[in-house]
């Protein structure tokens, strides 16, 4: 039994201070969870003491005799004041995640040894078949208390729906009665909360309330992208502290920050699977990066959504948006960062035209279409199971949607398909495409993202106006918001200079093009260059000068790819680009290009008058030989290898020297690899792809 | 959706994956008999152990093996539950109990409590009570064999008997193929590798097309155990109502299933003439199985329902005086078609 003077006692303890008492709603649910083995579901916003209910229970519980607490949070390790909280109260947590694989064995047997208190995973690990079988399930015996952060995830109702999320409620819904269960969050409306209370099942919610004492709102409507990023280079200086800006894509949160160090504000990315040399995984390095920023080494993150659930820093002065979140909620979520404790704290939120396509983008492809799903399902029936490189092989489907096919079908319960290992099988079970469902989703999240467009220009208090929408009954005028006052906190405009110099350094941002090494099993079989290419025969690292139709360059080479010439002034920007910021290419000696059949002058003659601005020979001497299949429409790797054998030929004397391979578009980069390997085997020097624009698939 | 009383029948009886030093066992069907009957004697249902203090429960209950520190232990794997259970279900198993109106009464009846308390399966449930005729064998037969098994499991399905064998490949597999290719049903009991099995090409199309059940009393994920193997042979023979050995080693699964099924008189036992001093087909027949001399399509198992009786009373003194006449030598017509 729990009482409650035992229960304060160790409040004190835990944050170690006397001075201290429940919030209204904290020993309820300890009182539920541990007297009654009962189901809570609590939404409180960040910093309210959530951890602190299910520490204390979970030190009734071990106290009991009752088995380890297991924490479902996509937070990446307990933040330090977590640890300290379950340190004082003498609890022993760990968490096991991808980046301390080599510790896992060590922790399992430290968990049936019952040394530890209360376990961390993330929720992506549960819907890893080998990661339960071999590591959860063995320990899971004995687990007492389950606790899933981020709980509105569990809600299909648009906004941040994770498959993830549906395996999770998927096994809470087998639990026996009698075994507790704590589902938290900072944020939810009542069609969430309703949606969660079903799917749990037998719940008691708790609620607080959203205000946030500290935020001054303002919002900003700037079309395009240099305006933004001339605003942050000019007003973020102007602000104490430290920060987070959110933007939506990588390719975002790389040029922002490259942007922000021009103008020497210490910055750095932060997305999902970042990579760094210096760190083994990008947990690690992740890891790494929200350090710097909690000790203030850091002046800005620049993060998408990745950044998140979880993460708080109590004196986070501001979270600025440089492109719109796709709902209230999830704005509500992140913005809901700044200012835990402190007097004055900024969310300012920016939204641009390139944010509806964006958004667009992602409605249209959280789930793959009946057509997919239907391949997928026709190759899988005919085979005692395949591995996801012999699906690769038999249908023409790129590798990422493969899988993201397999896991929103294994995440259906039932299933018409199962994992074994590495190849996947299909189940006796029949599929119907819930096209209602989809819809439905879809649909609401079209309804989210007018919604915060709303917010955008609402006339009333902005505060008010999230609060409301967020269905918080105590929801008033803040008197601080940028309409409250009259007088927004920051300027709409940034100078004229910056954002010029803004459109400039868009123009210039050029990509990377880093050439294939392996040849998918069985793709060539007229050119044999084995399975790894040998260095001898790899393309040299290429440049690209901009993405499909961006606001860099891309809108121009879009254009003139459709008008059927390449202006000069492409030509020039080549040039430039050549001779000055590309000096691995430094001592290239002659020039080809890449031949098509359908637009057969286009590029060549480019690639001509790239020659003459550079005084080099242009020498056309790769041939198609055969007629293929759109490259474009190849969808993975081993197709788009297939699709290229044989295909090309070498027609006269390749001289020897380094070369620059020119082509308008480089996609998937298996014709430049394949063009650089036939180009050496024939006596070239190194090969250096260059490309005026990438339709490649990274978003 | 599993219920609460199939769940606490799964805590009680299961074994999950992975838990290597586990400090109790899940219940044997015979320590869950026995349970069982303690709870029902006293009125409680298997889900009310969620919400009894366990005490009250063991009141009048001193078994040496099943403790409440047992019961309490195995009742608290919930999140293990949990896991298995989601993963199961999510490849389309249904579950049976031995209060399951689709849980096959010729098990009940014959091994009473200690009949499995559950059974895990995929395809047709009602099959699991349709008459049927036992195929059993080595995994390493030759082609005649092969083709013995297959003309049994034709001829029994053409007289309206489903297969009931234990899936291996060898005997097992030709019968039950035999049988689905004739347009007659299958019914495979499954030691091992439940799970995997409903997936096969082979079998998949005819699980969801009602002509085969696949089912397992234990983890559907199991490996392969002697002791299970072992276990389930019994399964096969008390489903039935007749059983053919097709081909014996002189020790092994096949040759221990037959032993039982003649010692605990179940079902007939008729054996392939194979007078092969490495195959045990003879000595079962010394000990009390019937020689098929003729080919197999001339069998009439409809005989027994000719002759009911035959079948219920397996008590064993009367099977034995009937094994008794016809030891050996004596060519049993029972088995030769009249027309």
């Amino acid at each position: 039994m729990a009482e409650k003077v035992v229960a304060e006692e160790l409040l004190k303890k835990s944050i170690g201070r006397d001075d201290v008492s429940f919030r209204p709603g904290q020993w309820e649910a300890i009182d539920e969870l541990v007297n009654n083995r009962g189901r809570i579901l609590m939404i409180q916003r960040t910093g309210w003491g959530k951890s602190l209910v299910y520490f204390i229970s979970t030190r009734f519980f071990r106290d009991m005799g009752v088995g380890p607490t297991l924490i479902i949070s996509p937070l990446l390790a307990l933040m330090r004041n977590q640890i300290d909280m379950a340190q004082n109260l003498g609890l022993q947590p760990a968490t096991i995640n991808s980046s301390n694989q080599n510790e896992w064995e060590q922790i399992m047997k430290s968990v049936s040894e019952g040394n530890i208190d209360a376990l961390l995973i993330s929720p992506e690990r549960l819907a890893n078949q080998q990661f339960v079988e071999q590591v959860l399930q063995p320990i899971s015996d004995t687990i007492g208390l389950l606790v899933i952060d981020e709980a509105h995830c569990i809600s299909d109702w648009g906004h941040d729906f994770r498959p993830d999320y549906q395996r999770i409620i998927e096994i809470v819904k087998r639990l026996p009665p009698k075994m507790p269960v704590l589902a938290t969050t900072a944020t939810a409306n009542n069609r969430v909360i309703e949606d969660v209370e079903r799917q749990l099942g037998n719940v008691h919610t708790l609620r607080g309330t959203l205000d946030r004492e500290s935020l001054v709102l303002q919002t900003l409507r700037l079309s395009d992208r240099a305006s933004r990023l001339a605003w942050l280079a000019e007003y973020i200086p102007q602000i104490e502290g430290t920060g987070v800006v959110y933007v939506l894509t990588r390719r975002d949160a790389e040029q922002v920050t490259e942007w922000l160090k021009l103008y020497g504000i210490v910055a750095m990315s932060y997305y999902s699977n970042i990579n760094c040399e210096a760190f083994p995984d990008t947990n690690e390095y992740r890891e790494h990066l929200e350090n710097l920023l909690q000790s203030n080494q850091l002046k800005v993150l620049v993060a998408t959504v990745a950044l998140g659930m979880g993460y708080d820093k109590p004196d986070l002065a501001f979270v600025i948006h440089y492109q719109s979140p796709g709902s209230v909620i999830s704005y509500y979520q992140q913005v809901g960062r700044a200012g835990r404790a402190l007097s004055l704290a900024y969310g300012i939120l920016m939204t641009g035209d390139e944010d509806e396509n964006i958004h667009d983008y992602f409605r249209r492809s959280a789930f793959p279409t009946e057509e997919q799903v239907e391949a997928v399902l026709r190759v899988l029936e005919q085979h005692d199971g395949l591995s996801i490189s012999s699906i690769e092989a038999r249908i023409n489907m790129r590798q990422g949607k493969i899988k993201e096919v397999l896991k929103f079908l294994d995440v259906q319960n039932p299933s018409p398909v199962t994992q074994d290992g590495s190849k996947w099988y299909r189940t006796t079970v029949q599929f119907h495409m819930d096209h209602e469902k989809i819809r439905r989703i879809s649909n609401k999240r079209e309804e989210e993202w007018r919604e915060i467009q709303e917010y955008v220009s609402t006339e009333g208090c902005l505060m008010k106006f999230l609060r409301s929408s967020l269905n918080d009954p105590d929801a008033d005028e803040c008197g601080r918001c940028a309409r409250c006052t009259q007088t927004p906190a920051f300027p709409v405009e940034a100078s004229r200079d910056l954002v010029i110099e803004a459109k400039k350094f868009l123009k210039n941002d050029i990509l990377i093009f880093k050439p294939k090494k392996q040849i998918p099993k069985g793709a060539l079989t007229k050119y044999d260059f084995g399975y790894n290419i040998p260095e001898d025969l790899r393309a040299e690292q290429g440049r690209i000068l901009s993405r499909w139709n961006d606001a860099g360059w891309g809108g121009i080479v879009a254009e003139d790819k459709h008008s059927g010439y390449f202006r000069d002034e492409l030509v020039s920007v080549f040039e430039e680009l050549v001779c000055s910021r590309w000096p691995e290419a430094d001592g290239i000696e002659w020039i080809t290009c890449v031949p098509s059949d359908t637009h057969h002058l286009l590029v060549p003659d480019f690639a001509k008058r790239v020659a003459v601005a550079l005084n080099l020979p242009f020498c056309p001497i790769i041939k198609k030989i055969r007629r293929n299949e759109p490259q474009k429409m190849q969808e993975n790797r081993y197709h788009q290898c297939k699709n290229l054998d044989g295909v090309f030929k070498i027609t006269d004397q390749v001289p020897t020297g380094p070369v620059l391979l020119i082509d308008d578009i480089i996609d998937s980069g298996w014709t430049m690899t394949i063009l650089a390997a036939l180009l050496r085997h024939h006596g070239s020097g190194p090969v250096f792809p260059a490309a005026l624009t990438s339709t490649s698939f990274e978003v | 959706m599993i219920d609460e009383t199939t769940k606490a029948i799964l805590l009680l009886t299961t074994y999950f994956s992975g838990e290597k030093n586990r400090p109790f066992n899940p219940l044997t069907p015979i320590e869950w008999g026995r349970f069982a009957e303690h709870l029902h004697a006293r009125n409680f249902s298997p889900d009310s152990l969620f919400s009894h203090e366990l005490d009250k429960v063991f009141e009048g209950f001193a078994d040496k093996k099943i403790s409440k520190e047992r019961v309490s232990y195995l009742l608290g794997r919930g999140a293990s539950l949990a896991l298995s259970l989601e993963k199961w279900e999510r490849s389309g198993i249904w579950i049976l109990t031995r209060g399951s109106d689709e849980y096959p009464g010729l098990l009940k009846k014959r091994l009473g409590a200690k009949s499995p308390p559950l059974l895990f399966g995929y395809g047709n449930a009602k099959l699991l009570n349709t008459p049927s005729v036992a195929v059993v064998g080595s995994r390493d037969v030759d082609d005649n064999d092969i083709k013995f098994s297959r003309s049994v499991a034709v001829t029994a399905a053409s007289q309206g008997y489903s297969i009931v064998s234990g899936g291996a490949r060898g005997v097992d597999e030709a019968a039950m193929r035999g049988a689905i290719e004739a347009e007659g049903t299958a019914v495979g009991i499954l030691a091992n590798s439940l799970l995997r099995a409903s997936t096969s090409v082979a079998y998949r199309r005819h699980l969801n097309e009602g002509n085969l059940v696949l089912v397992s009393p234990f983890n559907p994920e199991a490996g392969f155990s002697v002791g299970n193997a072992m276990q389930r042979n019994k399964y096969i023979y008390c489903m039935s109502r007749a059983a053919v050995v097709v081909h014996s080693g002189l020790s092994g699964g096949t040759w221990n299933g037959a032993v039982e099924n003649l010692k605990q008189g179940w079902v007939p036992l008729f054996v392939r003439k194979n007078e092969d001093l490495k195959a045990g087909n003879t000595k079962l027949v010394e000990q009390g199985g019937r020689w098929i001399k003729y080919n197999p399509s001339l069998i009439d198992f409809t005989i027994f329902e000719r002759d009911p009786e035959k079948e219920i009373n397996n008590t064993k003194s009367e099977n034995k005086s009937s094994y008794d006449e016809h030891k050996g030598n004596v060519q049993l017509d029972l088995f030769v078609s009249d027309k």
